[in-house]
């Protein structure tokens, strides 16, 4: 009787750790109790473990073929918006440009990749993208291509869209978008989302905890 | 009658006070990247009189004026326009990036930063004003 009690304690007791963990929005939980280094506490998700991203054909700014394994061997910042976006993209963009240069002096080894990924393909060509990422820094990459190979990339990112209906190649209107800043790993997993507000002193220190934990979890 | 001579003087010291109940600042437009065909302008409408209403804007170029506020909803921000801002009595109504901004549809130029632009802003009460918008690069703010 006593062991039925203890064992429905424990039960409830983790069942209520595993319930906090997936209850608590925003931030992601620290849990002492995980066995290796503590998945850190920053402002989005931080995926445990990685999310392997489906294959995918798109364009690069320079109209050449993209496959989900050219991420491999980098860090990746990517940013989902669209070109004609006048106020959230261009805000989200420059802080990622204020991200890669504070990177630049405080993890000079690491050496991030950052793109920009459309949700308006329809509008946004190879050459288009070309023009509007180089505005932010001359090394931001930019990715277009059918809606289909986009949404496989978007589904994986846990990033939503919605184009209008009527929309045209030559129409006005606007995209709604998540605007969020998912982060992909070398190995080219999925690994962490960050939420607004996106600002780059705080991104900055939430990528140095992750890639520290990422390194170690390589050990262990 | 000394009195009435040092109301009248308060009366006409504060007039110019209250002509101007609407104090601006901060008017700036963010410089824009090549090809794009829109644009975002930025604003703080201090409001020493009574409530007042922003209508609508205009301007010498090509583009339509929209007033624009952000919705978040179902995980997204999207854009949608205003009829109208309200600008409360005795508050600082301020259009700040990622939040409310007027937007040009339509752009056939873009916005370098060093330049100033003149939009007219069409309010219910203080009718035309004219302001002088400094275009920014944001890129290192």
């Amino acid at each position: 009787m006593t062991r039925g009690i203890v064992f429905v304690l424990a039960l409830s007791i983790v069942g209520g750790i595993t319930a906090n963990m997936y209850l608590r929005e925003g931030r992601v939980a620290s849990e002492s109790a995980v066995i290796g280094p503590a998945v850190p506490d920053v402002g989005g998700l931080v995926l445990k473990e990685p999310r392997k991203l489906p294959s995918f054909t798109l364009l690069n700014a320079d109209a050449q073929v993209f496959r989900e394994t050219d991420f491999i061997g980098a860090w990746s910042f990517l940013y989902f918006g669209f070109t004609f976006c006048p106020d959230i993209c261009p805000t989200s963009l420059a802080e990622m440009a204020k991200i890669k240069r504070t990177l630049a002096l405080s993890l000079p080894e690491v050496k991030p990749e950052f793109y920009f990924v459309t949700v308006d393909p329809l509008r946004d060509t190879p050459d288009r993208i070309r023009d509007y990422v180089s505005f932010f820094d001359s090394s931001f990459r930019g990715l277009t291509g059918d809606v289909a190979e986009i949404d496989k990339l978007a589904d994986a990112a846990a990033v939503v869209y919605q184009v209008p209906d009527n929309a045209t190649a030559d129409g006005d209107y606007g995209v709604g978008h998540s605007s969020t800043i998912v982060l992909i790993d070398p190995y080219g997993d999925v690994r962490a989302i960050f939420t607004p507000p996106l600002q780059s002193p705080a991104l900055v220190d939430d990528f140095i905890l992750i890639e520290k934990w990422w390194s170690e979890t390589q050990y262990n | 009658m000394r009195v009435f001579i040092l109301i009248l003087f308060l009366m006409v010291a504060s007039f110019p006070a209250q002509a101007e109940p609407l104090v601006i600042s901060n008017a700036w437009i963010r410089a824009t990247p090549p090809g794009v065909s829109t644009a975002a302008a930025y604003i703080s409408i201090e409001n020493r009189g009574s409530d007042e209403r922003l209508l609508g804007l205009d301007w010498d170029g090509e583009a339509m004026l929209e007033i624009h506020t952000i919705t978040h909803q179902q995980g997204m921000m999207q854009m949608a326009k205003l009829d109208y801002l309200d600008i409360p009595a005795r508050e600082v109504t301020a259009l700040t990036p990622g939040e409310q901004h007027i937007m040009f549809v339509g752009l056939n130029r873009t916005f370098t930063a060093g330049e100033t632009v003149c939009l007219t802003l069409v309010f219910q009460m203080a009718g035309s004003q004219q302001v002088e918008f400094k275009v920014i690069d944001f890129r290192g703010m």
